[in-house]
């Protein structure tokens, strides 16, 4: 058999790996067999090729970033500033994820890091790969699998220093998967720019594709405005859906949420039914606080795929936390018959049994989530919700147990220091439970319980300094926190009276 | 619920936009740094047109200044000696046309300006010091006081709060023990003195009602004293004793006829005082700090630093209590006569500016910035004005529109609004009305599966948590011997980390001893250089931090977890334990 048709036939079936061995033997026989190099190119870009529109850290260096127009937005207009403040009482009723954002159905990139405000803060943060962590982009996934690939082959297969770009600018056929190969594999964005600068300028600015490509570089190097340009010219020439994502992520980025959901509900206009773009306006809504826009726009999802995990995952999240946990229960049942088969879903059917008071059911999926988890994270998270449980059953040393194995897999648990601390106090402990709820406080600074607990605590001991500043924190955090409110307003009087 | 919320805000709008009043002037940086006390409206040239008067006090000598205003320009600037604690208007003489005088008061003197001129200086009488003191001074004098001694005697004879040190001896009392000797040499020599320094200041009719007649000033001082001059002859008319320091005061009356002067003291009292009495007639305690009193009819309108505004009767009788939103900073009297309104304005905290007629809200706005002196009356040709100075030194002036009708605002009856809000919670679902069937119907069994489960479950938690306790894989320990808590943080982008442990002792009385710290981490990822940390003895309730460096050497984009043990010296099983899952390190080593 011709060995280029094996090799064609090979990274149709993608087995990459082994078409790319083919081409490589083609390749020694004779250099200039520009198939077999443009064949080998596209299977090592396959290889590492990774959906654009998913990946959303944000790194490090993003907090020096300076593109959002205005330090002090107006409200709901900004992705910066989100907190539950908003919506008034969200926080009491909904908890929130480290970075502060109230907690999503589903772990997407970007959900549980937040910007950081400041660098000290992004420094400080507690980092681990589950908590709100920011990293670099260098050290995102793009180099990671760049990397990989480069370790496998350690003969470099183009050297891109030696090559001449315009040659093969002219040459669409040449220039698309070369491009690619620089972009994906390589992960030379300054080599890919200057590739598709020349191949756009080859074809007479006449090709999209080549607008997008370089809307996707300059987004990269974090030139977000150069990118919107390039991706809106390409959407005059062509629209397209993706290239629509990629100018809503643009418009993410430059912290303008609202321009980023017009764009997507125009392009929603033309492509009715996309997935793609429903989730996007949701998920921004999700990100803004809107939680009755994101929800819609998640049925909408649903209506068209009655399958997507995502919108299913947040729709039951939303019923939770909106005290409906037997409709929540309803959702996750059919996420685990849709073949979710994980720790997550038998902890949140778990919980929904026992605030919709299906006594029976608790504790067997507890108990399978234990067996399930694969991480301490996951392990953690159950031992904190059977603590609830206990406390529920009114099993104060069964609670006090659970919390504390919640601490064994994760040290930096708020939740379960704070609970701790409560409990104590009830034993009237009192030095032990200001010292979990300074360990909480130091832990965690976008939880405003172990604050107000705190200043309780200092409040009943007649600490009015220490009562003062917690609860100073805690309502910078939660600013319609009635009983902070309440307790402030006494100090208030307190203080002022002669 | 969101609904609702838009509403609300819209409301709020409403009121704080009040379109009551004409902007008819904002200076941000007019240089009136004056509150309520030093701002007069006065026709001083007697031309029927009122000028503004302001006393302006600041931290420089050469910026303290009385200034005129007319209309909007400055017409007159006068250098002040002193800072200037009050000002008034006040007729002094029968003289045609009536020019009224402006007294300023600043420490012992009332300096006062005629046709915007300097005219004549009245300073109080000083007063005798205390023996004890006298003394003290006298042996300084002699050359026998030890510059030590005399420093703690005077100490102690201000601690003991009954006597009242003279300005020198607090100077000294201030200064360190070389300044003191040379200050001691330099007035040892001059006679001991105590200047009276003038509080505030506030004037009344002496005979005639007439607007223009002559008045009388009364002078509270920091002795506890007021007194009443003769504004014609310039002399003391009557003393009265307070039992503090008087720091507004209200005069109300003919000093000849019959008269009621309050004071509002240091202390948080208010004392009132008739003719012919020297010591208060009924004293109002009240529960916080004075800020302002105006009249009002024959109540007091009293504004305190606990946010509220009170109404007393002049016997003493509390009417009624309003709490405002923001601190009061200042308040201040109104009256319109052509429209018959009186009331006060009170000018808040948050900006905001109020003006009340007994209780009712008569109007309300917000200002460029916070007021601290307020003003009403006839300024320029033009009847009601409000002068308004800010914290920053700036001038508003509000115009009150012809057309206005200063009328109750709020005068709504029945339950708060709130009581109207509906509540947010999800009506019951038929899932829900299923579920409570099931639990019906099956009651015992399900009853009986959780009991059993219960009973499996709590030996499960015990069974692990005693095994974290034997594996010390806890981060607090609540071994009796050694109650401890460990938490850990790593700070840092890479390859250098900062390691952060804090362990704090968590026992009420026994202090930890013979710790140490160490670490388990794979060397082939990462370098700890301090790889055990000795602890000192931990002091029950005080959080320790130690810190170490932690290098990582590898260069694939990996990380690892860190375990940070806390043990005991001679014993083989660390106390308790902290896992760190370090995070991917941004650069190589």
């Amino acid at each position: 058999m011709d060995p280029f048709f094996m090799a064609c036939s090979l990274f149709r079936r993608r087995k990459f790996e082994e078409c790319t061995k083919i081409c490589t033997q083609i390749l020694d026989k004779n250099p200039y067999d520009q198939s077999a190099w443009v064949l080998k190119m596209r299977a090592l870009t396959e290889q590492v090729y990774i959906d654009e529109v998913e990946i959303d850290e944000d790194g490090i260096a993003e907090m020096l970033d300076e593109n959002a127009v205005a330090q002090i937005s107006r409200p709901g207009t900004s992705l910066r500033a989100v907190s539950a403040s908003q919506n008034s009482l969200s926080m009491a009723m909904r908890p929130v994820s480290q970075s502060g954002r109230p907690l999503s159905g589903a772990v997407r990139p970007a959900t549980q890091s937040n910007r950081p405000g400041t660098m000290e803060q992004a420094i400080k943060t507690p980092r681990s790969a589950y908590t709100a962590r920011p990293l670099t982009s260098s050290s995102g996934r793009f180099v990671r699998l760049g990397t990989a690939s480069m370790l496998s082959s350690p003969e470099q297969f183009i050297n891109l220093s030696r090559l001449n770009f315009t040659k093969y600018a002219d040459v669409p056929n040449l220039a698309k998967p070369l491009f690619e190969f620089i972009f994906y594999h390589e992960n030379d964005v300054r080599n890919a720019l200057q590739m598709a600068a020349l191949a756009t300028e080859a074809c007479q600015f006449n090709d999209w594709w080549w607008k997008v490509q370089l809307g996707k570089c300059y987004y990269r190097l974090g030139l977000f405005r150069e990118a919107e340009k390039q991706y809106l010219s390409a959407l005059k020439q062509n629209p397209i859906v993706d290239t629509y994502l990629y100018l809503s992520k643009v418009y993410v980025k430059l912290d303008q949420p609202l321009n980023s959901i017009n764009r997507l509900k125009e392009a929603n206009e033309k492509f009715p039914f996309e997935i793609s773009l429903l989730q996007g306006i949701a998920r921004i809504y999700e990100a803004l606080g809107d939680n009755t826009e994101c929800m819609k726009y998640y049925r909408e999802v649903l209506q068209t795929d009655s399958t997507n995990i995502e919108a299913i995952a947040c729709i039951a999240t939303n019923y939770f936390y909106n005290d409906q946990p037997e409709v929540a229960l309803k959702f996750y049942r059919r996420l685990l018959q849709m073949g979710v088969y994980n720790s997550e879903i038998f902890n949140n059917i778990g919980l929904c049994c026992f605030y919709a008071q299906q006594y029976d059911m608790i504790l067997s999926c507890f108990e399978r989530a234990l067996s399930l988890a694969n991480n301490d994270l996951q392990l953690a998270d159950v031992w904190y919700n059977l603590g609830h449980v206990a406390l529920g059953v009114g099993d104060s040393s069964l609670a006090y147990q659970c919390f504390r194995l919640c601490l064994v897999y994760n040290n930096d648990s708020i939740e379960a220091y704070n609970n701790l601390g409560v409990l104590e106090m009830a034993h009237s402990r009192n030095d032990l439970a200001r010292s979990f709820f300074q360990a909480a406080q130091s832990l965690g600074s976008n939880v405003f319980e172990p604050n107000f607990n705190n200043a309780y605590l200092a409040h009943t001991t007649g600490d009015l300094q220490t009562c003062y500043q917690s609860l100073k924190k805690a309502i910078e955090i939660f600013p319609n926190h009635a009983s902070t409110k309440d307790l402030l307003k006494e100090l208030e009087q307190k203080f002022s009276v002669l | 619920m969101e609904k609702e919320a838009t509403e609300d805000t819209k409301k709020q709008i409403q009121i704080s936009y009040d379109n009551d009043w004409l902007n008819a002037y904002y200076d941000p940086v007019a240089g009136t740094n004056s509150h309520s006390g030093s701002i007069e409206l006065a026709d001083i040239l007697a031309d029927g047109d009122n000028k503004l008067v302001t006393a302006n006090y600041s931290h420089v000598k050469s910026e303290l200044k009385l200034k005129v205003f007319k209309g909007a320009s400055l017409i007159k600037e006068n250098n002040l000696v002193d800072v200037p604690t009050a000002i008034i208007s006040f007729f002094m003489d029968n003289l045609q046309p009536r020019v009224p005088a402006i007294g300023v008061a600043s420490g012992s003197s009332i300096f006062v300006y005629k046709n915007l001129r300097p005219s004549f200086q009245f300073t109080l009488p000083q007063v005798d010091v205390s023996g004890v003191e006298k003394d003290i001074w006298a042996k300084a004098k002699d050359g026998t006081a030890d510059i030590a001694t005399m420093h703690d005697t005077l100490e102690d004879i201000r601690r003991g709060g009954q006597i009242t040190l003279s300005n020198r001896s607090i100077l000294m009392l201030g200064l360190s023990n070389d300044e003191a000797r040379r200050f001691v040499d330099v007035f040892k020599n001059s006679e001991l003195k105590r200047n009276v320094i003038i509080t505030c200041l506030a004037k009344m009719n002496k005979s005639s009602p007439d607007e223009d007649a002559i008045n009388v000033l009364l002078v509270g001082t920091e002795l506890k004293t007021i007194y009443v001059i003769d504004t014609e002859a310039f002399t003391i008319l009557a003393t009265m004793e307070c039992p503090h320091i008087p720091v507004f005061l209200n005069a109300s009356g003919l000093f000849d006829v019959e008269f009621r002067v309050i004071a509002a003291c240091r202390d948080g009292c208010l004392y009132t005082y008739k003719r012919g009495f020297k010591s208060p007639k009924s004293t109002i305690p009240l529960s916080s700090q004075i800020v302002g009193i105006e009249k009002s009819g024959k109540n007091v309108i009293v504004g305190c630093m606990d946010r509220s505004i009170y109404c007393y009767t002049t016997k003493g009788k509390k009417l009624w209590r309003l709490e405002m939103p923001a601190d009061i900073l200042t308040i201040s009297g109104m009256e319109i006569k052509s429209k018959g309104i009186q009331g006060y304005i009170i000018s808040l905290n948050n900006n905001e500016v109020h003006v009340y007629n007994e209780k009712n809200i008569l109007s309300k706005f917000k200002t460029q910035d916070t007021v601290v002196g307020i003003k009403f009356g006839k300024f320029g040709r033009e009847e009601s004005n409000l002068i308004m100075t800010t914290r920053n030194g700036g001038l508003i002036i509000k115009i009150l529109k012809r057309a206005a009708e200063l009328k109750p605002k709020d005068a709504h009856g029945g339950p708060p609004e709130a009581q109207l809000k509906k509540l947010d919670i999800p009506k019951k679902t038929k899932l829900y009305v299923d579920q409570t069937t099931r639990e019906r119907d099956n009651a015992i069994l399900m009853h009986q599966t959780f009991q059993k489960d219960l009973y499996k479950f709590r030996i499960k938690t015990a069974k692990e948590f005693l095994r974290s306790l034997q594996t010390s894989t806890t981060p607090i320990s609540t071994n009796p011997n050694e109650p401890l808590k460990i938490n850990a943080q790593v700070q840092g982008i890479g390859p250098t980390f900062k390691l952060i442990v804090k362990v704090q002792n968590i026992s009420t009385t026994a202090p930890s001893l013979n710790l140490f710290m160490t670490f388990i981490y794979d060397d082939k990822l990462y370098k700890i250089p301090k790889s055990l940390i000795e602890l000192p003895i931990l002091i029950p309730g005080i959080e320790y931090p130690f810190s170490t460096f932690i290098y990582s050497i590898s260069n694939q984009l990996i990380s690892d977890n860190i375990k940070v043990l806390l043990c005991k010296k001679d014993s083989n099983v660390p106390i308790i334990t902290a896992i760190i899952s370090m995070p991917v390190s941004e650069a190589e080593f």
